[in-house]
């Protein structure tokens, strides 16, 4: 049964490079077909990787969620998904190759990391676990895509269009969208962890490693939806700050989970 | 006066806010709450007497993060009471700015026509007053920043008073045993197991609790997740361990007692003689002379354990490894070695009501503001016979009024 997931996963690994190699070559070519089969080939990869999300939910019988591959696979999804749904409905097509990157940077980081099933451990056998992980998960995922907004940003406005134009307005009113959806789900992943650890280790904050990374990213996104709001920063400030923020959430991440284990080392 | 603006303004909450995210940064790289000499033996030169003397080995307790949560709090208490005053103040005057066109965009009168059809057909609210027509949207938006300020507000004060109200004792409790909590509540353990039915491992302790005035108990199962609360205290599957497990009978009354061991101790039978349990090993070996040789390993099975007890019965002291099942004599008493028992790890904390449950309302309450201020924006748009504007905190809006507009001219030229 591991086998037939272990080939899954590796085409859709597969698949999202070859969704890569073609915008690279869109890009270069600028011809729409090949833009629009990159778009097709990628929503395959996606649906691979959603399918490999379901059959290894299934024979776990729990969310994959647990553990640091699990994490980073369903991370990848996140992003995946995010972006597909930016597209779909806003028609936010400038993401798709830093979007897509993405994704497929954190997936091969997920390829390089144990794939075993393992037993839930029973401090993570609660209600909790799915809206604690899964919200996780979108809130990192939220906040990879207003960098790779941000990464957009600056290169189209190297490339010289108008700081006050629609367009560089657009990236940059998505950007801090995305970074809002973020910090909102953060909450929610801070607030319902509490409210777990109350449960089950008796105290909602225990200043561990990842509490204390998830307060500080916490803080620094707010430190930006303040600048934004009421000092009215935006463009190229806001641009850099998400990107370098990307770092701060990765470290959050991998960098804690590696380098400062504690009461959230599930790896 | 001045002093007091600082205090509220919002520079001065930032500057806070790096500074918490500073000391927990700092708390985060230097593990807390080890005994001072942890950090001299582990950092390099005077380091270690840099991070006690700092206090940055229990940081989150000192007094100058105490202090700066203080003067959060009180920054967030301000901006909280301005905010709520503001807002009525701030939406009455942003509808009544719309009213006035003359720093408004301009546009043809078909664009006004076409962008006033936009916005019915998105079913905004509209009003009108001197030829303009004012389209409004999520007006409760505007307490959005409040409640996200209020929410962070109380939790800061709810999770303080949490923190420090709280009590929390950790008991090892054998099976069948039971303890007086201080305020004379009996606890009993009755069994605990570290295996499901279906062998999957799953701590769990079925617990009696009978408090002074209660006429009778109530059992309950308590597991990892699943704390028992039952009045002013809630109790916990904390941890678990091993003990040895040693019973002494009187030969000569039949009395007998059985004792759980985790530490050495001295187990008396008459006068100065007895039995000294020194450890509990969970395997062994054995040679061909019969000699036994303990293993040592961090485990908590103990497939083939053995005791190693000092026999003192009268002159000196004997080293013995004694197997489950075993018996030594002493005097009138017997000691009977039995198999290790497990004992449950039960954490009991004294639970502040009402505080818990006004610090999760609080939570709540956050995660409401943030959907107001983020998922639910005030939106305002006055169209007049020539010009527009918008205002609110929804940018988007903007945004999608100018690609409306160059959409509708790049159609029309197409034409």
């Amino acid at each position: 049964m591991l086998n037939i997931l272990d080939i899954i996963f590796n085409a859709g690994l597969i698949v999202y490079g070859v969704a890569i190699l073609l915008r690279l070559v869109s890009s270069m070519t600028k011809k729409d077909g090949i833009s629009q089969i990159s778009w097709g080939v990628y929503l395959l990869a996606t649906a691979i990787h959603l399918a490999y999300f379901i059959s290894r939910a299934m024979i776990s019988g729990r969310l994959p969620l647990s553990n640091q591959f699990e994490f980073a696979m369903s991370f990848s999804l996140g992003i995946s998904l995010i972006y597909i749904v930016l597209i779909l409905k806003f028609k936010a097509n400038w993401i798709a190759p830093y979007a897509t990157l993405a994704a497929f940077l954190m997936l091969c980081y997920a390829a390089s990391l144990p794939k075993e099933i393992r037993e839930l451990m029973p401090a993570l056998r609660s209600q909790w676990f799915a809206l604690h992980i899964g919200a996780a998960v979108i809130s990192y995922s939220s906040f990879v895509l207003s960098g790779c907004a941000g990464v957009k940003y600056l290169l189209d406005l190297k490339k010289g269009e108008p700081e006050d134009g629609v367009h560089l307005r657009q990236i940059d009113f998505f950007s801090y969208r995305l970074v809002a959806l973020g910090i909102l789900m953060l909450t929610v992943v801070i607030l319902s962890g509490a409210v777990w650890a109350e449960e089950a280790w008796s105290s909602f904050w225990s200043w561990d490693p990842k509490e204390l990374w998830s307060l500080i990213t916490w803080i620094i996104y707010a430190i930006y939806l303040h600048q934004r709001l009421r000092k009215n920063w935006q463009g190229k400030r806001m641009a850099i700050f998400s990107i370098v923020n990307v770092g701060v959430v990765l470290f959050t991440f991998i960098g804690v989970n590696v380098l400062l284990p504690g009461l959230h080392s599930y790896r | 006066m001045k002093f007091v603006a600082f205090l509220r303004s919002m520079k001065f909450g930032i500057i806070l806010l790096i500074l918490v995210m500073a000391c927990s940064l700092a708390g985060s790289l230097v593990p807390q709450d080890r005994a001072d000499s942890w950090y001299m033996e582990n950092y390099p030169n005077n380091m270690g007497n840099l991070v006690v003397g700092l206090g940055i080995n229990r940081l989150f307790s000192t007094w100058y993060f105490v202090t700066l949560i203080g003067l959060l709090s009180i920054n967030l208490l301000f901006c909280t009471i301005i905010r709520f005053g503001r807002i009525a103040k701030t939406r009455d005057s942003l509808i009544s700015s719309m009213k006035n066109m003359t720093n408004g965009k301009n546009i043809s009168n078909e664009e006004a026509i076409e962008l006033k059809n936009m916005f019915a057909e998105k079913k905004y609210k509209s009003s009108e007053a001197n030829d303009v027509i004012v389209y409004s949207k999520n007006s409760l938006g505007f307490y959005g920043s409040f409640v996200v300020h209020l929410g962070l507000l109380l939790i800061l004060v709810f999770g303080g008073l949490v923190l420090k109200m709280s009590t929390v004792i950790d008991y090892n409790v054998n099976p069948s045993e039971t303890i007086t909590l201080e305020d004379g509540t009996l606890l009993t353990l009755e069994s605990f197991r570290i295996e499901d039915e279906t062998g999957r491992t799953e701590y769990a302790s079925i617990i009696n609790v009978s408090t002074p005035s209660a006429q009778s108990s109530i059992q309950r199962e308590i597991k990892v997740n699943h704390p028992f609360t039952h009045r002013s205290h809630k109790y916990y599957q904390h941890s678990y361990g091993i003990s040895g497990s040693i019973t002494a009978t009187n030969i000569k009354t039949g009395g007998w007692d059985t004792f759980y061991l985790t530490e050495r101790s001295f187990l008396s039978g008459e006068g100065g003689r007895g039995i000294w349990y020194e450890a509990l090993f969970p395997a062994y070996v054995i040679d061909d002379d019969g000699h036994i040789t303990p293993l040592v390993m961090q485990t908590f099975i103990y497939p083939d354990p053995v005791y190693y007890v000092l026999v003192a019965d009268g002159g000196g002291r004997t080293a013995r490894f004694m197997l489950p099942g075993d018996s030594v004599q002493i005097g009138d008493v017997e000691f009977t070695f039995n198999a290790p028992a497990y004992f449950s790890g039960i954490r009991v904390k004294e639970v502040p009501h009402p505080f818990l449950e006004l610090l999760f309302a609080s939570f709540i309450l956050i995660i409401i503001g943030f959907w107001l201020c983020f998922f639910h924006l005030p939106t305002l748009v006055g169209i007049g016979k020539d010009k527009y504007k918008t205002a609110g905190s929804n940018d988007g809006v903007q945004l999608e009024i100018e690609a409306f507009l160059k959409a509708n001219k790049e159609t029309s030229t197409q034409c």
